[in-house]
């Protein structure tokens, strides 16, 4: 990596951390107190990060991917950022135990057999991407592999790659000083 | 005011409320069961007079916790996840309150956690935990860590538990 990459990457880790890192007294819904929290929105949804973590992202989508998808709510910002960015077409994955008029797990365009690269803001224990991924499956596609911004470093990378799907983050939390 | 139900009808009443549901119970499949089932709760729970409910983010936890709110007169306080954060709604009664949490069976030690660490960040003390069903071990070894009494109507044995605790 060329050093003005390196300090690129080093500038939108500081900004996403700048933007995100709060500090305060948290509850975190384990029951464990914590004199931090993450808010992923904050840096999701300023234009001048997004547009340069899909730049980033970008680079890490494999080849002979037809679609991305981004599970609701924080990856849909990712997807489709990341989807401008590439000129590959995006679904949303809904949580599911939402129940929606249309029943759809899935929402946009989904075709049987697409190679899909699910998109992740956050990955902790890497249960939600994994359900994700198996929605997108049932939905008929094959799930390439796993992307995600930030990775807490709490199993997601053991589990996720546990259940046989490719992954990367873009950062991690120790790269990031969390 | 006394409690009324015997085992045998606290066990037909919480039957009713399980034979719908795959999740667990559910008020809905019985409202007047799960009125039935909250008044007798709340009787049992008046020893440790609470000022307050704290109940987990699930529905039918709610209606639960709102059928016993309405025998005890106190406020209730439903937390829930909010992206990993626990986020409430409603508001305690002061500081210093004494909290009750209030769960169909507290599912996991995660939730006596969230729950307690909530009552304890807003300035309370929680008197103690009451349940429908017994809870499984890790929320139990929960409430055993921070010194919780449970009050619980019906035991994985099948049976009931004794008033107040």
């Amino acid at each position: 990596m060329d050093q003005r990459r390196i300090a690129r990457r080093r500038e939108l880790a500081a900004d996403i951390v700048g933007a995100a890192h709060l500090r305060g007294d948290f509850v975190l819904s384990s029951g464990l107190r914590s004199t931090y929290y993450f808010d992923k929105y904050l840096f999701e949804t300023r234009p001048s990060i997004l547009s340069r973590v899909s730049e980033m992202l970008a680079d890490l989508v494999p080849t002979g991917v037809d679609r991305i998808a981004g599970p609701e709510l924080g990856a849909v910002a990712l997807a489709t950022g990341l989807s401008l960015r590439t000129g590959l077409p995006f679904v949303i994955v809904r949580k599911a135990d939402k129940d929606y008029g249309t029943r759809r797990l899935v929402e946009g365009e989904l075709l049987e057999g697409d190679r899909v690269l699910l998109l992740e803001d956050v990955v902790s224990t890497g249960a939600q991407a994994i359900r994700a991924a198996n929605q997108v499956i049932r939905a008929g596609a094959q799930v390439v592999a796993v992307l995600a911004v930030v990775d807490r470093e709490q199993g997601g990378a053991q589990n996720i790659a546990a259940e046989g799907y490719a992954y990367r983050a873009l950062f991690s939390r120790t790269e990031l000083g969390l | 005011m006394t409690a009324e139900l015997s085992h045998s009808e606290i066990k037909d009443l919480v039957a009713r409320g399980l034979e719908s549901s795959r999740s667990g119970y559910t008020a809905l499949a019985d409202p007047q069961g799960a009125e039935r089932l909250a008044v007798e709760l709340a009787h049992r729970c008046e020893g440790h007079r609470p000022s307050c409910l704290l109940v987990w983010q699930r529905p039918h936890d709610l209606v639960l916790a709102h059928g016993m709110a309405r025998v005890l007169g106190t406020p209730v306080v439903r937390a829930y996840d909010s992206e990993g954060l626990v986020g409430i709604e409603g508001a305690f009664s002061g500081n210093g309150g004494r909290v009750l949490l209030v769960g169909d069976a507290f599912s996991s030690a995660e939730v006596v956690r969230a729950l307690y660490a909530t009552a304890e960040q807003e300035g309370h003390v929680v008197v103690a935990a009451a349940a429908l069903r017994e809870p499984d071990e890790s929320a139990r070894a929960q409430l055993r860590e921070h010194g919780i009494p449970l009050v619980v109507l019906l035991t994985a044995l099948g049976r009931t538990g004794a008033p107040n605790g």
